[in-house]
């Protein structure tokens, strides 16, 4: 089974991993980092699971505010900023795969994609936020909210969820950038990527997990209801 | 360079399939299906995030062990908003 981004097997003067000494071989290191980094997400899960299983009671009990609250949402820019950081996820797959190949000038210019990428993402969502807070549709403590109908409890707590969901996710794509940012300096200071491939490759799976907690967020948030 | 060839078509192929179905997941919030709306927007998740894990993280050519980890995680996920909502959902409207 081969694994795209395990070091080819490399020829004693190429640049190779560091084994920590706790570590047999590159391999096992790699298979342990690997698993370390599944079980961080697992976590990961779990952290984001306590939102989405509020939002499931309250879609549920305030279904109605729910569904006219999302119509608020920019269906547009939502969508674009899917298309735009599911695009990120395969430059960073580029990158990780460029890495383990030793091909140094295609990584860095993968993940200089990436991170402007993910700036876009964050630039997007920027603007959508200062949308809802100009449009009063921001339940935080101290700022008017304001909604036509009897249903306006409802939507405060769909604009609460969706601020609260949208915004941990923002954090983590602000720390996946800053994660980039360094990877990017330590790469390009690098004569090899090799040393760095394992790394990378971790690096590779919290973006693509950022990437995928947004696939669920965008049909819950966005796509409730547009009939 | 054969291998690398083919990640990068694996990629590439798991990128096209996302985008159709995130313009496939779009069109349906069109439509007015009452409850299936719902559970099609899911299930078109659910095989966006398969997609992303096992081509983008390498499920699919990773160890078992990670196989358990990555569903584990996902059926830990289930458990809770199944528990949650068969409370929710049986108890009288309030």
């Amino acid at each position: 089974m081969p694994i795209p981004t395990a070091p080819s097997s490399a020829m004693l003067s190429e640049p190779r991993i560091r084994v920590a000494s706790h570590f047999d071989s590159a391999e096992q290191q790699h298979r342990t980092v690997t698993l370390g980094m599944w079980v961080f997400l697992a976590t990961e899960v779990m952290f984001f699971g306590g939102a989405f299983g509020a939002y499931c009671v309250y879609r549920h009990t305030q279904w109605q505010a729910f569904h006219d609250a999302s119509r608020q949402l920019d269906l547009v820019a939502g969508t674009i900023n899917t298309l735009v950081l599911l695009t990120s996820s395969l430059t960073m797959a580029f990158a990780v795969a460029a890495g383990g190949e030793g091909n140094k000038k295609r990584t860095l210019i993968c993940l200089g994609l990436t991170i402007v990428l993910g700036a876009a993402f964050l630039g997007i969502k920027a603007i959508e936020y200062s949308h809802k807070y100009h449009a009063h549709l921001m339940p935080i403590r101290g700022l008017e909210f304001v909604w036509p109908d009897e249903q306006a409890p409802g939507a405060q707590l769909f604009f609460g969820l969706y601020f609260a969901m949208t915004g941990l996710h923002a954090v983590h794509m602000v720390i996946g950038l800053a994660l980039l940012l360094i990877f990017l300096v330590m790469i390009a200071r690098s004569p090899s990527t090799i040393p760095h491939s394992d790394r990378l490759m971790v690096m590779g799976l919290y973006w693509h997990f950022v990437d995928m907690i947004w696939v669920y967020l965008f049909p819950l948030l966005y796509l409730i209801d547009r009939s | 360079m054969t291998e690398s060839h083919s990640a990068t078509r694996d990629y590439l192929r798991g990128y096209v399939a996302l985008l159709v179905l995130l313009v496939v997941t779009v069109g349906v919030a069109f439509m007015h299906w009452g409850p299936f709306n719902i559970i099609v927007a899911l299930t078109i998740a659910f095989i966006k995030s398969a997609i992303i894990a096992l081509d983008f993280m390498h499920l699919r050519v990773s160890p078992r062990l990670n196989w358990v980890v990555a569903s584990g995680a996902f059926v830990w996920l289930l458990l809770l908003v199944m528990g949650v909502m068969a409370d929710y959902m049986t108890r009288p409207p309030m």
